[in-house]
C-alpha cells in the first residue's frame, strides 16, 4: 500500500533527526566555506525528502541516507545558479553552526584531508571512518566488496601521507 | 596518532550541538519545494515546447500580413519538427533521470549518460535544430531575391542569416567545451577510480592490498 504523505513526513522528520550526523559529516567533508557548508546542508535534507516516495526497504536506512548525501554532494557544484535562487529567496530552515571543529583542530585537519582526495576516496573513507561495514559500503557505493577493499587501502594510504606527523603509517 | 583512535574522535563528533534544524520551517518547505520542483520541470519543459509551437501562428499571421510568396512557409514544419523533438527527447530523458537513493556508482553512470546526450545533442544542434530552420530560411530568401532580381539584397540576408545561426552553434559549442565536458571528464574520473578498483580485485596474495584489508 502506498504510504500517505503524512506518513512519509513522520518518517522523513525520524530520519533527519537520528540521521543528522550522517549529514553533518558529508556536508562538513564535501564543503569548507560556511556558506556552501548550510547550503549543501538545506540541499541535502531537500534531496532526502524528493527520495523518500523511492525508498522501498530493500536496503537500510543508513545505506539509503548515505546515497542520498553523497549523491547530492557529488552533484551539487553543478547547481550554482539553483543554489543562489533558493538561499536568497527562501528563509533559513536549517543551518551547521560555524564553531566547528574549533575545539579539535585534527578533526578540521581529516576533513580538510578528505576533501581534497579524489571523491571516489572521499566517500569511501568517510564511510569507513563513520563504521560501515564493507558489506554496507558496498551497498552505498554500488560496488563490489572486493573493490571496497582495493579503494580503502589506497584511502587509508593517501590519508596517512596528507597527515604526516599526525596520523601513523597505515 | 593510530587510526583506530582517528576513528573514535571522528564518531564521537557532538554532531547534535552543531545543527540546527527548524522541523515546522523544514515541514513547510518541503511541501512546497515538492510542488515546486515539479512545476518547474514542466515549466522548463513546456515554455521550450510553447516557443516553438507559438512561432507557427506568428509565422502565418507575418506571411499573410506581408503577402509574402509560399516559400516563407516551409519553416514551419522546420518548427514543428523542433517541437516535436523536444517533447520526445525529454520524455525519453525524463526516464533516465539519476535517483537520490540510487548507489554512487549507479548515480555516476546515469548522470554521464545524461552529460554525454546533452553533448551529442549541443554537438549535432547544426542538423537537428539549427538546419530545419535555416534551409527553408535560405530558400525563401533565394526566392524572394529572384523574383525581386535582388542579388545584393540577398547575399546581405544570406550574411546575416550565416552570421546568427554561426552564432547560435558556436555558443552551443563554447556550453559544450566549457561546461559540459569538464563535468563529464569529472564524472568518467570518479566511474573509471571505481571500476578500476573492481579489476584490481582479481585474488593476488602477494598483493600488499590484500593484506592491508582492514575491517570495521
Amino acid at each position: 500500500m502506498e504510504e500517505t504523505e503524512k506518513t512519509l513526513e513522520q518518517r522523513y522528520c525520524r530520519w533527519v533527526k537520528e540521521h543528522q550526523g550522517v549529514i553533518f559529516r558529508v556536508v562538513h567533508a564535501s564543503a569548507s566555506q560556511a556558506d556552501d557548508k548550510n547550503d549543501l546542508f538545506q540541499e541535502i535534507l531537500l534531496q532526502l525528502w524528493r527520495s523518500m516516495p523511492s525508498f522501498e526497504g530493500r536496503c537500510k536506512e543508513t545505506t539509503w541516507i548515505y546515497r542520498v548525501a553523497l549523491n547530492t554532494a557529488r552533484a551539487w557544484r553543478r547547481s550554482e545558479k539553483r543554489r543562489r535562487e533558493r538561499s536568497e529567496h527562501i528563509a533559513t530552515f536549517a543551518s551547521l553552526h560555524e564553531n566547528d571543529h574549533a575545539q579539535n583542530p585534527l578533526l578540521e585537519q581529516l576533513y580538510e584531508a578528505i576533501r581534497q582526495m579524489p571523491k571516489a576516496e572521499g566517500s569511501i573513507l568517510l564511510l569507513h571512518l563513520d563504521g560501515l561495514s564493507y558489506q554496507d559500503m558496498a551497498d552505498v557505493l554500488g560496488v563490489s566488496e572486493g573493490c571496497v577493499g582495493v579503494r580503502l587501502t589506497r584511502a587509508r594510504k593517501q590519508l596517512a601521507e596528507k597527515m604526516k606527523g599526525e596520523l601513523d603509517e597505515v | 596518532m593510530k587510526f583506530d583512535e582517528l576513528q573514535k574522535a571522528w564518531q564521537q563528533q557532538d554532531v547534535v550541538g552543531q545543527v540546527k534544524i527548524e522541523g515546522g520551517a523544514l515541514l513547510k518547505l518541503i511541501r512546497r519545494n515538492h510542488r515546486t520542483l515539479e512545476g518547474l520541470l514542466f515549466r522548463r519543459d513546456f515554455i521550450e515546447v510553447t516557443v516553438a509551437l507559438l512561432l507557427v501562428p506568428v509565422w502565418i499571421w507575418m506571411g499573410t500580413s506581408m503577402d509574402l510568396i509560399w516559400t516563407w512557409y516551409l519553416v514551419i514544419p522546420g518548427l514543428l519538427w523542433i517541437a516535436g523533438f523536444f517533447v520526445v527527447d525529454r520524455l525519453a530523458q525524463r526516464k533516465k533521470r539519476p535517483q537520490p537513493g540510487d548507489p554512487l556508482r549507479d548515480s555516476v553512470k546515469q548522470s554521464l549518460s545524461q552529460i554525454e546526450h546533452q553533448i551529442y545533442l549541443l554537438k549535432n544542434i547544426l542538423w537537428w535544430y539549427l538546419l530545419p530552420v535555416a534551409v527553408p530560411l535560405v530558400i525563401f530568401t533565394i526566392h524572394q531575391s529572384w523574383l525581386n532580381h535582388q542579388t545584393w539584397g540577398m547575399a546581405n540576408q544570406l550574411i546575416f542569416f550565416g552570421l546568427v545561426f554561426w552564432g547560435v552553434y558556436e555558443m552551443n559549442q563554447w556550453a559544450v567545451r566549457k561546461k559540459l565536458k569538464p563535468e563529464h571528464a569529472e564524472l568518467l574520473d570518479i566511474l573509471e577510480s571505481l571500476d578500476r578498483s573492481e579489476l584490481e580485485v582479481v585474488p593476488d596474495p602477494d598483493s600488499p592490498d590484500s593484506e592491508n584489508k582492514t575491517t570495521s
